[in-house]
């Protein structure tokens, strides 16, 4: 993201745009002086419909206040100036978007074409002026206008407006500016109506040469006024070149001023549209490239998103094949115990998709650790395609592990500690697991048989520590929660620590006690653990059970004693 | 004598009262986990501006919760609560990953503050529930949550809509303050 915009350019900004006379009324209940904005859409919204908008997720729309938020981004800024209320409000008409239901209208295809639309545009302005304000721009074309150039321009008509007043010789010039709003348009793609309509406004005033000011662009005019007209007449030439003379000129030229300037100049204004024709191919270029590249990594989030999803799938269809391949009976038990293939990865686990994510890690740890061949055959292709997915979001170094730790057999545990594998980052070299997934798939059935068992994975895991890679979600992977004492539970060195997060993975919870705990190091009280560790969840379950029964007794003992004591009192 | 014997039964078994501040950025939850602590429901929520307070009993433990707002410019007025503040719940958005490294640096600005020293730090991660939240694992590392040794905290996986998570976030709580 780009350096954040001082204060005052924001304040600055959100004055001109909050100007506009479509962004004075909410976007979704047109009350008045909307505070608050959807970045995601460039539209401004009152504070009551702000909230409905948060609780549909950032992902959908992603809500900053206009007053209370001085952390925007150029990148947001730029949102909202080629967005606001008008253009959005045409955008979904013209998609027949009507609905006032928030969810509907936000999850429609309308809002979603909006939604990269202004994204893709912002992105546009963003690596055109970077982090200048621009707020001239918005002032002629209301948010339509996105360049400096734009703005350029679009001062240069009253300039040249100055101009004409003071001296009628110098005609050809401002006609020639006058294309500018309409190539602005063009130039966008966006063609928004609300802009064209002010650039047609505009084009008449100019033509009967009465109106200086342009209403619309108030603030532009005080700058275009103080220039002396000889000095607008030079400011004038350089700028010829951005302009485009089009279609507008000839309009106007008719009526206008009379055809003998425009041949003085022909020549002239020809080369000049010639190189106005060239630079816009180039921009349409740049834009189109753009373009390309934004559906490039929509199409790679999509495809991530999908893989994703179908991985899952997948994962967990081959799984149950081979959970009925190995071992028939415990398939079935799976079955009957209700922790079926259909698990989905939501916020409740079922045993099978935890024990999938085991059996992947073990192809990836053990296809680099000599003599464990078990797993290739099924490893390659899980793996590569979770890594596909995580590796492009946050760093997945080494991927799920989790309990699986607890079920390996220390030996192997031991060995790595020898070999110095634990530091390093790959999953090959830090731990590994002396794999016979039969063994790991009984455990975790057992393990998982209880519904609370995310509890009792934590204090399993906490057990059992392992380590390479060096973070969190490794250690903790899809833990529901995690305590720092989870985390630091028994741990000793530091790319121990590191490896922590992947041991609890497959928990709701994670606490620091987890973590750093009785740190105790070294293989074999792991090793000792890791016997105790089977049984820790059902002994905490224990604790826990008998903890509450307590505290209830404890609770009624109470009031019944200080019952008993106000009633002696009172004697 | 009778007096002193209930003080000590009260003591013993009465209600302990705590003090709790949740903070966090903006949009993340907060208000709504607030009152579906304390009422049990969804509450339509807008933007916290100020704070909310309310007092939640939970296994014999009331606990009062102050909700501060998150905008980024009501942020500072975080630090006015922090005295005698027994728990920190931190609330973030899962579903936010462009963000979490802001609320990182909230977390970890907050946590120099010497009235948070003894503090325990709960951390809800909500919005698991949203299709590309991330994982506890996840915002444990993005917190630097693993760099905290000398820090209890307790990241707790939570739905804020559904309510899941949000009472085993307190049961450690609780479970922490009654050691």
């Amino acid at each position: 993201m780009a350096d954040h915009p001082a204060e005052a350019d924001i304040k600055q900004i959100f004055k001109r745009l909050l100007s506009v006379p479509t962004n004075k009324q909410c976007f979704d209940c047109n009350s008045n002086n909307p505070t608050w904005a959807s970045v995601t859409y460039g539209v401004f919204l009152c504070i009551d419909c702000s909230a409905v908008h948060r609780s549909l997720g950032v992902h959908v729309t992603f809500i900053r206040s206009t007053q209370l938020d001085t952390n925007w981004t150029w990148l947001q800024l730029r949102a909202m100036q080629v967005g606001g209320n008008a253009n959005a409000r045409a955008f979904f008409n013209q998609q027949g978007c009507s609905t006032a239901d928030a969810q509907k209208k936000y999850h429609s295809r309308a809002a979603t074409l909006y939604r990269d639309k202004v994204l893709s545009l912002a992105q546009h302005a963003m690596r055109l002026h970077g982090t200048k304000p621009i707020f001239d721009a918005q002032e002629k074309g209301k948010g339509q206008k996105l360049h400096i150039e734009a703005a350029q321009e679009a001062r240069s008509p009253e300039e040249k407006e100055a101009d004409f007043f003071s001296e009628h010789t110098q005609l050809s010039a401002p006609s020639a500016d006058f294309s500018t709003p309409i190539e602005d348009n063009a130039r966008l793609g966006g063609g928004g109506s609300s802009s064209t309509g002010s650039a047609a406004t505009t084009a008449p005033v100019n033509t009967n040469g009465k109106l200086i000011e342009d209403p619309t662009a108030g603030p532009n005019v005080e700058p275009a006024l103080s220039t002396s007209p000889t000095q607008a007449a030079v400011q004038v030439e350089p700028r010829k070149a951005i302009i485009g003379a089009k279609k507008a000129p000839a309009a106007k030229k008719g009526k206008g001023l009379g055809a003998q300037r425009v041949k003085k100049n022909f020549t002239e204004i020809e080369s000049r549209a010639q190189q106005v024709d060239k630079e816009r191919e180039e921009l349409a270029k740049n834009v189109a490239v753009q373009e390309a590249k934004t559906k490039e990594e929509q199409d790679k989030q999509m495809a991530n998103m999908r893989l994703a999803y179908q991985d899952m799938s997948i994962q967990r269809k081959k799984e149950e094949e081979k959970l009925l391949r190995n071992d028939p009976k415990k398939a079935q038990q799976f079955e009957r115990l209700g922790m079926g293939f259909a698990g989905n990865k939501g916020i409740s686990h079922s045993a099978i998709s935890d024990m999938q994510t085991i059996q992947q890690e073990a192809p990836s740890n053990s296809s680099s650790s000599s003599g464990r061949r078990d797993y290739d055959s099924y490893g390659e292709k899980p793996r590569s395609n979770r890594r596909d997915f995580f590796d492009d979001e946050f760093e997945f170094v080494s991927s799920w592990s989790s309990s699986k730790r607890n079920e390996d057999s220390f030996g192997s545990q031991k060995d790595d500690f020898g070999s110095g594998g634990w530091g390093s980052k790959n999953r090959g070299g830090g731990w590994d697991f002396e794999e016979k997934p039969r063994a790991s798939e009984s455990f975790s059935q057992k393990t998982y048989d209880k519904p609370t068992y995310s509890r009792k994975t934590t204090h399993e895991s906490q057990s059992s520590s392992s380590g390479s890679g060096d973070a969190a979600q490794k250690k903790f992977g899809s833990a529901k929660a995690i305590s720092s004492d989870q985390y630091f539970g028994n741990q000793s060195d530091n790319y121990e620590v590191k490896q922590n997060l992947s041991r609890l993975e497959g928990q709701s919870s994670i606490s620091s006690d987890d973590f750093f705990g009785g740190s105790s190091g070294g293989g074999s009280s792991r090793r000792q653990q890791q016997s105790y560790g089977a049984n820790a969840p059902d002994l905490q379950d224990i604790k826990d059970g008998v903890k509450q029964g307590v505290t209830k007794v404890a609770g009624k003992i109470s009031s019944l004693a200080n019952g008993v004591m106000s009633s002696l009192q009172r004697k | 004598m009778g007096l002193s014997l209930s003080s000590l039964f009260n003591k013993l078994f009465g209600k302990k009262n705590i003090r709790i501040l949740m903070v966090g950025l903006d949009a993340a939850g907060k208000t709504t986990i607030l009152y579906k602590l304390k009422l049990g429901e969804i509450v339509t929520t807008i933007p916290t501006i100020g704070f909310n307070v309310e007092s939640v009993e939970y296994k014999n433990i009331s606990f009062t919760v102050w909700d501060v707002g998150g905008q980024d410019k009501i942020r500072p007025l975080w630090r006015h609560y922090f005295q005698n503040t027994q728990g920190l719940i931190f609330v973030v958005d899962s579903n936010d990953r462009e963000r979490v490294a802001e609320a990182k640096d909230e977390l970890s600005k907050m946590l120099q503050e010497d009235d948070l020293r003894e503090a325990l730090l709960l951390v809800f991660a909500n919005k698991q529930d949203l299709p590309n939240a991330m994982s506890c694992a996840d915002i444990t590392d993005a917190l630097g949550l693993q760099n905290m040794r000398n820090k209890k905290w307790y990241i707790q996986g939570a739905t804020a809509t559904a309510g899941t998570g949000l009472y085993e976030g307190l049961d450690w709580l609780s479970n922490e303050l009654g050691k």
